[in-house]
């Protein structure tokens, strides 16, 4: 293990993930979906599993796994207007925090809770759970090359969660 | 007693039918409580000892493989004092504790221990206080229970469902299905009945599923007019019993459908690029069209629907909320990818984040409001009316009428009258 790996993360590297999860937080509850993507990498993986144990999307049945092509068309579909799942289309905040952060692979691997209330038609919801963020350097800016999202309530019957988690 | 039979005419169904907590519970009673109902695939329990609970309109059962390979359903209730013995949505155990006092049975619900006997004299018959058991059955996998000990024989209940089933199992090139990959689990805010009914629907996937239609046309390259043709060969059918379907196989094939689905999940090219330098092209394309679905919709009386490449199965907990399980299983004798790419293409459209169900159960949710309007009573299937064609006791319609509706509700009627209907009460 280099040098890098084993020195503590210090208070500008915490500042940069924490304020990349914040940043990305707050463009999801104010539905700039297109600002949203940039912040990807294009090998993005996003991920909800639905198992109570889970560990690979391709062997498992899951609730969302997107690459990027398919986030793209979601973001379509959630922009288009037309799907009446999102007509009209979810708001939602959510607060994120517990954040702890470790040095991975060419980046960092975050890990986060959240708390997501969301309104649609009269009709609300409270989701919460954990954010995993694999995050890595491309061109000196952080981009998110992976987004598991573990919903508390992944085993029960869901509502309608079209909108991004 | 009430028996609800001028709640259906011949071309519409009373709104009461889906708002009135009443008729909910003469259903749970008079259908749930007769007929046969689908509980599991033989797959999701392969080893001695397995277990999944589900229930039976309100009844707890626990589905179980004992140690010599039966399957028991088994009514999920202590005969001591009313807890349910088992709480796991599956597992695998050889016994099951009622975690009060203590009573334990066995996988076939016989009763095997009761802590403290001294108090029960002689007179206490531990044969009759075994777990209440459903009849159970099984074609091709599907497990079937009903809480009637005189329901008939599964085959002939399932009638003109079985071409059906056996093609969706067909599928497989060893006509094995492996359902235990798991479930997608939702729920919408409406009546249990608008989900059978919407399953076999041919009128709506034009309308409400435009969005995801333009984007299955940006796939091919051509516009995907299955469900917005004039002239299709497209059909739905009252296939007897209540059961419904609406069969797209020709069109589904003729135009690459679960083919482009597949080549547009994640790792879809890569795995097309493989499969066509070992087989070629055309017999990719062949392959991917024939294992990514069926290209029907199956609605078996009263909770099973069969979709592409998905066991559906709805819940009903209130007038007002359904609950639906959606499980894709794998086909035996496909490689493993091409089997991972079928999940991926089913994920696409279905689950609660999925790019069409979701808006089904939107247009369920809506119904549900819209109906809350007392003054307009009747809820119109008509369509199509003037044009069925009547073929061996069969009734088939055009793609996009209600033919399959009318037949739903001439069962529902049926079963909903105070008097039970003939097969269930001759022994």
């Amino acid at each position: 293990m280099n040098a890098a790996a084993t020195t503590p993360i210090g208070a500008e590297e915490r500042e940069r993930c924490t304020e990349l999860l914040f940043r990305e937080a707050r463009l999801l509850d104010r539905v700039k979906l297109r600002e949203w993507l940039e912040l990807l990498d294009d090998e993005v993986v996003y991920w909800v599993p639905l198992n109570e144990e889970y560990a690979d999307p391709e062997a498992e049945l899951n609730i969302i796994y997107d690459d990027r092509r398919r986030l793209g068309v979601r973001v379509d579909r959630l922009e288009g207007g037309d799907a009446i799942s999102q007509m009209p289309p979810s708001r939602t905040a959510r607060l994120v925090g517990n954040i702890t952060i470790a040095r991975s692979d060419g980046g960092y691997a975050t890990e986060s809770t959240f708390v997501l209330y969301e309104l649609r038609s009269g009709d609300n919801q409270l989701l919460a759970g954990r954010y995993f963020h694999e995050l890595v350097e491309r061109d000196g800016e952080l981009k998110i090359r992976r987004k598991t999202v573990e919903l508390v309530t992944r085993t029960e019957p869901l509502f309608n969660v079209t909108f991004l988690l | 007693m009430e028996d609800y039979q001028d709640l259906v005419r011949d071309d519409a169904v009373h709104r009461r039918a889906y708002v009135d907590p009443l008729i909910f519970d003469a259903e749970m009673e008079r259908i749930f409580g007769r007929v046969w109902v689908y509980v599991a695939h033989e797959s999701e329990l392969p080893r001695p000892g397995d277990y999944k609970t589900v229930s039976i309109g309100r009844t707890p059962v626990i589905v179980t493989r004992d140690a010599a390979g039966e399957l028991a359903v088994l009514v999920n209730r202590c005969t001591h004092r009313g807890l349910t013995v088992c709480q796991a949505g599956s597992g695998n155990a050889s016994v099951f504790t009622c975690p009060y006092h203590g009573w334990s049975y066995d996988l076939s619900g016989k009763l095997t221990g009761v802590p403290f006997p001294s108090g029960y004299d002689d007179a206490f018959d531990r044969a009759s206080r075994g777990l209440g058991r459903a009849r159970v059955e099984s074609y091709r996998g599907f497990i079937f229970a009903s809480l009637d000990p005189a329901v008939q024989p599964l085959r002939s209940w399932l009638g003109g469902a079985i071409p059906y089933l056996d093609a969706f199992t067909d599928c497989s090139p060893t006509g094995q299905l492996d359902a235990s990959l798991g479930a997608q689990r939702t729920w919408y805010k409406g009546n249990w009945k608008l989900q059978l009914e919407g399953a076999v629907d041919g009128y709506h996937p034009y309308v409400l599923h435009k969005a995801f239609f333009d984007y299955q046309s940006s796939l091919a390259g051509r516009r995907h007019d299955i469900y917005s043709r004039k002239e299709s060969p497209v059909f739905v059918g009252d296939l007897g019993n209540g059961h419904m379907c609406i069969d797209t196989r020709d069109e589904f094939a003729k135009n690459n459908v679960y083919y482009e689905r597949i080549r547009a999940a994640p790792g879809g090219p890569e795995v097309i690029a493989d499969l066509e330098r070992e087989h070629g092209a055309e017999e990719t394309k062949r392959l991917l069209n024939a294992s990514g679905g069926v290209g029907f919709n199956l609605a078996v009386f009263p909770n099973l629907v069969v979709i592409h490449a998905q066991i559906r199965v709805t819940h009903p907990v209130a007038v007002d909320r359904t609950a639906v399980e959606v499980r894709p299983p794998m086909l035996g004798g496909l490689p493993l990818r091409v089997n991972q790419l079928r999940i991926r293409a089913h994920e696409l459209l279905h689950g609660p984040a999925g790019f069409v169900a979701p808006d089904d159960l939107e247009a369920f949710g809506r119904t549900q409001r819209g109906l809350a309007a007392t003054s307009m009573e009747w809820m119109d299937f008509s369509r199509g009316l003037h044009r069925e064609r009547h073929v061996d006791g069969r009734v088939y319609g055009e793609m996009t009428d209600e033919t399959h509706v009318r037949g739903f509700y001439r069962q529902w009627r049926r079963w909903m009258g105070s008097q039970a209907p003939v097969e269930a009460v001759a022994r």
